[in-house]
């Protein structure tokens, strides 16, 4: 049984690689055969090989009334699911599960693994209460399911960055009592089970997470004891040792909350908006990269890829969010399009390559 | 060796080459036209073949004639440096319009002939022709076996939820579904057979009613109120089940006398599901009950109407210790699809489900 009758396997294959994925559904429901050649990891591995993997950026945006340009409203926003496809410039959304039908929760974090988007914890936008449920969307078949919660007790404002291929980290936070969190916990998306890591070496609550050569970075926070005083300390998991490295202090240059920092890729570095401007590091030290754009001088989110930022931010409380890009080598900002609907606020995000 | 060299040293004469194909026949082929494809090429280069009819290179067997003569106008065109880059491009859209059958061909015989600009293009064709066509459409043009069960195919409404309360609500609504459009081509076909029906059967409902005479706008009346009223019950359900509006049942009086009975009869059983604790699904039967169980024959309708009946008992007696599990956090269930059209069954998985699960809190 040929995958396209006439066709050598190989061809057909790389027919198929090039479906966009939001017809991956549709691919995966027409035979038997198409289905496993789809979810096979020669495929994803095909795609991506061959420069046909198509980037997105997911994120939790703020819902919009349509006419109206600010968010200023008495009521908490409704938060969705918003995808956006750089390459096209293509804004989409992806339908919520039941459970978070009224809105995601606030300050869930964000993370993709594989075909897998997962959405951990916040607190729920009714009750405020914590969550530390796990639920993930998956693109081959367009369907939620629900993860295990994230063992202990609960967490907000936790440090979470994903290896891309197969496991969650979960770092710090804080308990319902405010207490700043030193423990760290990973996630397996396929066997959906959490395992406990050691703990790191500073409590940090409200600290930032990502994951960079190999290692899942946990920067900045603060401990229980001086809240608000946001450290300038990182310190590094690395799974094949599972241990922490030592604290590096002084790793950001300035004491500030470190939501804005993201890796920009093994050959860009990481980067940080701080006091209106775009940094980065540079071996060592930081650098002032550019000035950020008036329009979204409060930074809301920053992705990276393929050495291009993209910001997501606004020019003032309550204001219409917009959208910039910021190739790295040519210091060129570009503004992107968003139509109506998708200039909310947007309270965190994630770069996939599917 | 030598006859390929002075073919291309007089300029003046135009220089060919010659091909077979895998049917026998020979067709000589302007050289630089030709030898934009990798494979003849490197024929050419490497054995000296087709320099002659005697010595036609033998094209693979996946190049027929016709399909030879397609990758040769292709050759054709892209072979000449002048055209710009647009140009190219509006060759290659108007080139590639052809039949799915044909352009598998194409790609194959590309493929062979080691043409990879040409299997790009093929390729990404076939790929927009697969984006657009749902998985029963796929199968037919590539004649594909259906051999995905019903589970692993992924329609909206079918889910891989554990839960089998789900798995029996969906497949009462997909039956219901079915039953409707069954009856709806009936209805089609009925139409105009529907007044003279009608007479016979005011005969018959004053014969049921006890022959108080009642014209049929007074009856018709009456379950429009009940209708109303049952609608009161249910909860805001924002979005209806499309294939009531597609109903519209016609007010066959016969129909709307089974109706009231019926509706009589399994008030009891409706109000007993009224009672259920935060759960609503019930009323979104109701609704359903109302503007479609016109046209569903007694025993049809009884049946569903005792699965229904059943489904609210199995639901109510395990729910409370289900809400219990929920609010543990411990439940690690899996959660029914979407669907972006909002149909009844997504609504109905909301009022079931939202209640609880916001107040899920991590222990």
């Amino acid at each position: 049984m040929e995958l396209i009758s006439g066709l050598p396997e190989d061809v057909a294959r790389d027919c198929l690689i090039r479906v966009s994925y939001q017809q991956f559904p549709t691919v995966a429901s027409v035979c038997k055969l198409w289905k496993s050649e789809i979810h096979a990891p020669e495929f994803r591995r095909q795609r991506r090989s061959t420069k046909h993997a198509q980037k997105l950026i997911a994120m939790v945006q703020a819902r919009v009334e349509l006419g109206t340009g600010s968010t200023k409203r008495l009521t908490n926003p409704v938060y969705r699911l918003s995808v956006f496809e750089p390459e096209t410039g293509n804004w989409s959304e992806i339908p919520p599960p039941p459970e978070f039908y009224s809105g995601l929760p606030m300050f869930c974090q964000l993370v993709s693994v594989g075909y897998d988007l997962v959405v951990l914890g916040g607190l729920d936008p009714n009750s405020w209460e914590a969550s530390n449920s796990v639920f993930v969307y998956n693109f081959l078949s367009a369907k939620w399911r629900r993860g295990a919660d994230m063992p202990g007790g609960p967490r907000t404002f936790f440090a979470c960055a994903s290896d891309s291929e197969e496991t969650v980290f979960v770092a710090g936070g804080h308990d319902n009592e405010k207490n700043a969190l030193r423990s760290a916990l990973a996630y397996d998306v396929t066997s959906d089970l959490w395992v406990m890591l050691p703990d790191m070496e500073a409590e940090r609550d409200e600290c930032k997470g990502v994951f960079c050569r190999g290692r899942f970075v946990a920067v900045g926070g603060y401990p229980t004891e001086t809240q608000g005083r946001f450290v300038k300390s990182a310190e590094a998991f690395d799974p094949a040792t599972r241990s922490w490295s030592e604290v590096k202090e002084d790793f950001l240059d300035c004491a500030t909350c470190p939501r804005t920092f993201v890796d920009g890729g093994d050959d860009e570095g990481v980067f940080l908006c701080s006091g209106g401007d775009l940094m980065a590091l540079r071996g060592d030290t930081w650098q002032m990269m550019a000035t950020l754009p008036g329009e979204i001088r409060n930074v809301a989110y920053v992705g990276a890829f393929d050495g291009t930022l993209v910001l997501i931010g606004s020019s003032g409380y309550g204001e219409v969010h917009v959208s910039f890009a910021f190739d790295v080598k040519s210091c060129c900002w570009r503004k992107l399009e968003s139509p109506e609907g998708f200039r909310g606020h947007v309270q965190t995000g994630c770069v996939l390559e599917i | 060796m030598s006859d390929a060299a002075m073919a291309v040293v007089k300029p003046e004469m135009k220089s060919y080459i010659w091909l077979q194909t895998v049917d026998g026949s020979i067709q000589q082929v302007e050289e630089e036209v030709a030898m934009f494809c990798p494979m003849i090429c490197q024929e050419v280069l490497q054995t000296g073949m087709g320099s002659s009819k005697n010595y036609a290179i033998s094209l693979p067997q996946r190049v027929n004639p016709a399909i030879l003569g397609l990758i040769l106008d292709y050759c054709r065109f892209h072979q000449v440096p002048g055209h710009s880059n647009k140009e190219r491009k509006t060759f290659d859209e108007k080139f590639i319009r052809m039949d799915t059958k044909k352009l598998c061909e194409l790609t194959s015989a590309a493929d062979s002939l080691q043409l990879k600009p040409l299997v790009d293009l093929t390729s990404r064709a076939l790929a927009r022709i697969i984006e657009g066509k749902t998985p029963e459409e796929i199968r037919e043009t590539f004649h594909l076996p259906d051999d995905l069960t019903e589970e692993e195919k992924l329609e909206p409404l079918r889910n891989i939820t554990d839960d089998p309360r789900i798995r029996l609500l969906n497949r009462l609504y997909a039956r219901k579904r079915k039953e409707l459009k069954e009856r709806k081509k009936l209805k089609d076909v009925e139409v105009e057979e529907e007044p003279k029906d009608e007479r016979s059967v005011e005969d018959l409902l004053s014969f049921i009613n006890g022959a108080d005479g009642d014209m049929k706008g007074t009856r018709t009346n009456k379950n429009k109120k009940k209708n109303r009223r049952r609608k009161d019950h249910a909860k805001d359900l924002s979005s209806k089940n499309e294939n009531d509006k597609d109903l519209n049942p016609l007010p066959s009086a016969y129909h709307n006398v089974y109706f009231d009975n019926a509706l009589e009869a399994s008030a009891s059983k409706h109000s007993r599901m009224q009672n259920l604790p935060a759960i609503s699904f019930s009323p979104k039967f109701e609704v359903i009950d109302g503007d479609v169980d016109d046209d569903l024959d007694p025993a049809m309708k009884e049946e569903l109407d005792r699965e229904v009946e059943d489904f609210a008992r199995r639901l109510n007696s395990d729910w409370p210790e289900r809400m219990q599990i929920l609010s543990l956090g411990q439940d690690r269930r899996l959660v029914p699809p979407i669907s972006m059209n909002s149909n009844g069954s997504t609504h109905l998985y909301t009022a079931l489900a939202g209640n609880s699960i916001s107040k899920v809190s991590g222990s």
